[in-house]
């Protein structure tokens, strides 16, 4: 298990220093200069010659990869050109927004996705079975954008049930709180009219945002639960007189969870890009909506900041994942 | 498997008519398969033939008939400088194909021949391009899209060639893997026997008995590279006005869907229509090939 361990974390080392030199290299072997834009349209060749050397921009590329590695490892990640405030501040600052909306649907996709999968495994090419892949492929198939962009036409403008955008009503006070999650703060601090409004704001985000990533748990649910309803072992506990039910959550699932796992893990990642246009088209202050923000406006440090960060933390998922497996199952050894 | 084998052999051996049938037969108890294929069919034509089926030009600017509801004259309506709508989205059919046909067949030749190399020659040049292959995979596909295409420049192309960079190591696993469950198997070594050289066996022998997963993974991929390649336009980062391509529509549409709601959505199902064509075209593929689900197929 250590001898994993050591194996898979310098493995991800490796690839997270890919991962580095592929940000720093898109980000600096590009057409759109960052110093004009911080120059503005009537700056002088001179302005310009400034900023690009204030920038370190006039260095040559691996000195600058150089310098850029040595902040990182002080954790530091530049300043950003459009907020002129610290990268990692800014990346601090939207990241408890993301953070609530993707748990929370993913949270919502397991609770969902787990038993439309055994019902579509239970009831093969029978109704519920039909109607749980219509669900998985129209969900991986509807533009994010558009579905979101329905569901405000249909609560928000027309019936007026719900919010459209943003993370509280106008008027409503941040929960006070440290975690920046305003379900958790607002919890803590008893201010029950910041979590109506809350729960109010995540209702549509989190619909669409667990229905467009529902599909492929529910896949894989259904397969693998189909796979291991026909083995012996589930026949023998039939045989010998358990209850259904019993039978298929305590035998069957358990074992059919396993290969899911990883679903679950890749889950993550597709929650993370379906959060890039749910921000978007609501307004919701989180990394995702920061990362489209400073990406039209070529805002290099802050672009640099979020890839890497999206990256770390979609490794760092799968790392997870990995290591989950042997909790899960027992037969999987790591030597 | 003992069941599996005389069955292959025993089809081949009786020639592609009987195959045909075959599928034929298959098709019929997979009605959404049949459904995914006439979309697809349907979308293509539509594609190609474009301009003979587009009533008016999809640039041609009206200010007169601008953000007109449905009717005869403009069975969708008009957008918010007088195009009509269903001829833009007639047009956006053959943009959003081109761009899925494009990345999904180019991010398949290059992941197939780098997957290729790596599968069979092994070694450091395996182990090289694997590890690019984990880079790439590290990022969530669409903020690296995202990044490289901000970066090269908001354009459609752009758009196609950053996805394309980001898509290609998908193949490379698919193909290295495979490559590698038949570089040992009997009639490889049956070639290499005959003094068959690298680059007969790696194209002549492992490419062909290799390529269907790559060829049903490029088929559900097109589907998801319109997807992918829409939300970048209607994130600004793709395809630029005029250009009719269907995400680029809905964004723009996006600010008149309080009072004109058609005009952000019938792109959007346009979109929705489309993939979902080639999902369940691409489902139904991967049932095919995949032996292990065909004996449940037909029941």
């Amino acid at each position: 298990m250590a001898h994993f361990l050591a194996r898979r974390l310098l493995l991800q080392l490796v690839v997270f220093a890919g991962v580095l030199v592929l940000t720093f290299l898109i980000s600096h072997v590009i057409p759109g200069d960052p110093a004009l834009l911080r120059a503005g349209p009537k700056a002088s060749a001179e302005t310009i010659a400034k900023i690009r050397r204030d920038m370190g921009l006039d260095r040559p590329l691996p000195t600058q990869l150089a310098v850029y590695v040595r902040e990182l490892l002080r954790g530091d990640l530049g300043t950003s050109i459009r907020t002129q405030r610290p990268v990692i501040a800014d990346i601090a600052e939207h990241f408890p927004a993301t953070f609530e909306l993707t748990t929370i649907s993913l949270l919502v996709v397991v609770a969902a996705g787990i038993p439309l999968g055994v019902l579509s495994a239970v009831r093969k090419d029978r109704l519920p079975d039909h109607l749980s892949r219509v669900v998985a492929i129209s969900g991986v198939s509807l533009p994010v954008f558009w579905l979101g962009l329905l569901l405000i036409y249909i609560f928000f403008v027309r019936l007026g049930w719900l919010p459209g955008t943003g993370r509280l009503d106008m008027g409503v006070d941040p929960p006070p709180g440290l975690t920046g999650l305003y379900l958790v703060d607002s919890i803590a601090a008893l201010d029950w009219e910041a979590l109506r409004s809350t729960v109010r704001h995540l209702l549509l985000p989190v619909f669409l945002l667990s229905y467009v990533s529902l599909a492929p748990v529910v896949r894989m649910v259904r397969s693998s639960m189909l796979e291991v309803l026909g083995q012996d072992y589930i026949r023998t506990a039939r045989a010998k007189g358990l209850a259904e039910r019993l039978v298929l959550y305590r035998h069957a699932l358990r074992n059919a969870l396993i290969p899911t796992l990883t679903v679950i893990g890749l889950s993550y990642g597709t929650l993370l890009q379906g959060a890039v246009v749910t921000e978007t088209i609501f307004a919701w202050p989180g990394m995702a909506y920061y990362a489209v923000g400073s990406m039209t406006y070529l805002d290099y440090p802050a672009v640099m900041g979020i890839t890497l960060v999206s990256a770390l933390i979609y490794t760092t998922v799968n790392l997870i994942v990995d290591l989950l497996y042997g909790v899960v199952d027992p037969r999987i050894r790591y030597d | 498997m003992t069941e599996t084998a005389p069955t292959r052999s025993a089809r081949s051996a009786t020639g592609l008519g009987l195959r045909g049938r075959w599928i034929g037969r298959w098709l019929i108890h997979r009605p959404l398969t049949l459904v995914g294929a006439g979309i697809v069919l349907l979308v293509s034509a539509t594609g190609l033939a474009a301009p003979l089926l587009a009533p008016y030009d999809p640039l041609a600017i009206s200010i007169a008939d601008r953000l007109q509801p449905l009717s005869l004259a403009h069975p969708l309506g008009t957008d918010h400088l007088g195009r009509d709508l269903l001829s833009r989205i007639i047009h956006g059919a053959r943009v959003s194909l081109g761009v899925g046909v494009t990345i999904a067949a180019l991010g398949a030749f290059i992941g197939t021949v780098l997957g290729l190399l790596a599968g069979y020659l092994g070694g450091k040049v395996d182990e090289v391009i694997m590890r690019v292959c984990d880079m790439f995979l590290a990022f969530p596909a669409l903020i690296l899209a995202m990044a490289l295409a901000a970066s090269l420049g908001p354009s459609l192309e752009n758009t196609m060639l950053a996805l394309v960079i980001i898509w290609w190591p998908w193949y490379a696993r698919i193909m290295r893997g495979q490559v590698l469950a038949l570089r040992e198997s009997e009639y490889v070594m049956a070639a290499r026997a005959l003094g068959a050289g690298t680059g007969r066996l790696m194209f002549r022998h492992l490419l062909p008995n290799a390529i269907p997963p790559i060829i049903v993974q490029a088929t559900l991929d097109i589907g998801n590279a319109i997807l992918i390649a829409s939300s970048l336009s209607f994130l600004g980062f793709g395809a630029q006005p005029p250009v009719p391509e269907w995400g680029a529509i809905t964004s723009e549409g996006r600010t008149f869907l309080r009072d004109y709601w058609w005009y952000p959505t019938f792109p959007g199902l346009a979109i929705m229509v489309t993939v979902m064509g080639f999902n369940l075209m691409g489902d139904g593929l991967r049932d095919l090939l995949d032996p292990r689900l065909r004996r449940q197929a037909g029941g």
